[in-house]
């Protein structure tokens, strides 16, 4: 397979279960090796890299299964995805310097604000498992926001929401879009990915069957065959 | 006041108050026989703080840190008493040891999860300490070593049970203080990030084997640091004290006082070490006792001990503060500060590029250009 999700856009990858497109994401943010195939990133080769490497060249992600850390609270759990920014060590923290006090103040402060940007300040003390899966999925995007990542990778945000929370969210990402930052979509929710994507990609089994704008792919004959089949009716508005 | 400044107020208060009772009880049973179990207590609380970071707060599973702790004691013994050492260049050699040890461990082993992981420690813990009886010119072998000196500070020879507690605790506080520190900062948060979930910990950019390296270093080296003060106290070290039921129990110690709290193991081992001096004519049942009180704790206190009395202070809290809720404090919106940040992108094209990429998983699945 073969794409570019370029600076600002929003792209979006579907195709029915099995389709590849998690495995996509996992071979794209290091998870899994390519067996073939290059990627690149910000101009550097990422192939075969580890996720640390890869995410701190500043490739974000969520998964399609929120994977918060449970026992801890929603603000901790930004401030996790906040650690990369500082650059203190054990020692500095085990003896409470002046310094790593400083910079854990700032982890705090940058956390929370993220927190209130995705509606979640009074959720802060609360321990992330115990949140909604609508809660948990705003969290896990403000986890990954805390690394100030250029791309944002979405595994099936909206699963699992209702309209209300779908609204919310397709929200937050245009204001993430707003702010530079390219976001690549894995979606079910035809209605959701025709209204969000700047481009499309439609993947069959491992095969990549069309690429092109909302407009292009609700008229491309083979996705409507091949994929669309049932949910035509649905997306033709 | 900001909740950082009244959380290390907090840390440092409970510190405090830990002091105040290690001492206050030192002083308290100075003429009693008892000294001693304090000083006991306080060796074992220090390996214990080390194991809860390990296993309690990052959630590892190691069944082999008595091979750490015999790293220390017989560094002391044999260094002493063979090489005519100073006790004082022992201490940090067998602590140096069991960081290169824990090195050699953790290098290849430390990404090993769950039982895996034991297995490895518990192997490491059997060798070392057949180690200790497979090498009797070195160790003495099953016999043991005897004659082992007393530290002395200075002048002042550590060698009345009253002057060995205050040294014990002397080190245990300091420890205390900072491993307190440490999990309620930025690395310990990773520690605990570990124990819920390692993958996306490092979709965020963190090294997560790194961070387990040096937990389990740092429980390496206060476990050989405890083994030392151990064989010193002593004065004589046989492989009995270093055999993996010294590490049962330890374990022990640390589910039923409460993990992931640091202090919670000093209530497993004043439970364990301590109960069973007072009530001598226990001992015969000590064994039996262990299971009893162990099971009781795992069905009736998740948390142990300590996760239990820390339950009630909340559920106190929560009663005394019931009409004075703080709601959260509105805060500056990120997308107004850190968000700015965003400066919009100075060039455009591509960013992500993926070409010609396959992946097959068996012959069941494949994506292709």
């Amino acid at each position: 397979m073969s794409f570019i999700v370029s600076v600002g856009e929003i792209k979006s990858l579907v195709g029915p279960n099995g389709a590849g497109k998690t495995t996509a994401f996992n071979v794209i943010n290091g998870i899994l090796r390519p067996d073939a195939g290059r990627v690149s990133f910000d101009d550097h080769d990422i192939t075969g890299r580890t996720p640390r490497q890869i995410a701190a060249l500043g490739v974000g992600r969520t998964f399609q299964t929120p994977r918060l850390f449970g026992h801890m609270t929603a603000l901790e759990n930004i401030m996790v995805g906040r650690h990369k920014m500082a650059a203190g060590g054990i020692l500095g923290d085990a003896l409470s310097l002046p310094g790593a006090v400083t910079e854990e103040n700032a982890m705090r402060q940058v956390s929370w604000d993220l927190l209130s940007f995705v509606a979640l300040a009074r959720k802060a003390e609360s321990p992330a498992g115990s949140l909604p899966l609508g809660e948990k999925r705003l969290l896990e995007v403000a986890r990954a926001l805390a690394g100030e990542p250029k791309l944002l990778l979405l595994d099936e945000p909206a699963s699992g929401l209702n309209d209300v929370e779908k609204e919310v969210f397709s929200r937050l990402i245009l204001q993430l879009k707003g702010l530079g930052i390219a976001i690549l979509l894995v979606e079910h929710d035809m209605n959701f990915v025709m209204r969000m994507s700047d481009s499309i990609m439609v993947m069959d089994y491992g095969v990549q069957i069309a690429e092109g704008t909302p407009q292009e792919i609700q008229s491309n004959q083979k996705v409507i065959e091949v994929y669309l089949g049932s949910l035509g009716k649905r997306v033709g508005t | 006041m900001r909740p950082l400044t009244r959380a290390l107020l907090r840390r440092n208060l409970g510190v405090g108050f830990l002091a105040l009772v290690a001492f206050g009880t030192i002083l308290l049973l100075r003429e009693s026989y008892y000294v001693d179990t304090v000083a006991t207590v306080g060796i074992f609380f220090i390996i214990l703080m080390g194991l809860d970071l390990f296993i309690g707060y990052t959630g590892q599973l190691s069944i082999g840190h008595n091979g750490f702790f015999a790293l220390g004691a017989y560094a002391s013994a044999i260094l002493t008493t063979k090489v005519g050492a100073s006790p004082w260049l022992a201490m940090p050699v067998g602590m140096a040891g069991s960081l290169v040890v824990g090195l050699v461990i953790a290098a290849p082993f430390i990404r090993l999860r769950g039982f895996y992981l034991a297995l490895v420690t518990i192997a490491f813990g059997l060798i070392i300490h057949g180690m200790t009886l497979a090498l009797p010119d070195v160790t003495s072998g099953a016999a043991g070593i005897g004659g082992i000196p007393k530290l002395s500070l200075g002048a002042i020879p550590l060698n009345t049970d009253f002057r060995y507690a205050l040294f014990v605790w002397a080190l245990a506080i300091p420890i205390f203080w900072l491993c307190s520190n440490i999990m309620s900062s930025r690395v310990g948060r990773v520690f605990r990030a570990i124990r819920d979930d390692e993958l996306p910990g490092q979709t965020l950019g963190i090294d997560t084997t790194q961070y387990k390296t040096l937990v389990f270093l740092l429980s390496a080296v206060l476990a050989a640091l405890s083994g030392s003060l151990y064989t010193h106290f002593h004065g004589s070290l046989t492989p009995d004290a270093v055999s993996i039921f010294v590490m049962f129990e330890l374990i022990l110690m640390l589910f039923i006082g409460g993990k992931e709290t640091i202090w919670g193991g000093l209530l497993g081992v004043v439970l364990i070490k301590a109960l069973p001096e007072v009530f001598v004519e226990l001992k015969e049942y000590k064994t039996l006792a262990y299971g009893v009180v162990f099971l009781l704790v795992i069905v009736f206190m998740e948390g142990g001990i300590a996760g239990f009395l820390i339950q009630m202070g909340r559920k106190l809290e929560a009663l005394l503060s019931a009409n004075s809720k703080p709601s959260p404090t509105g805060t500056s919106s990120w997308l107004a500060t850190e968000g700015r940040k965003y400066a919009l992108p100075s060039k455009s094209g591509p960013l992500l590029d993926v070409a010609g990429l396959r992946k097959t998983f068996g012959a069941s699945w494949q994506f292709r250009t």
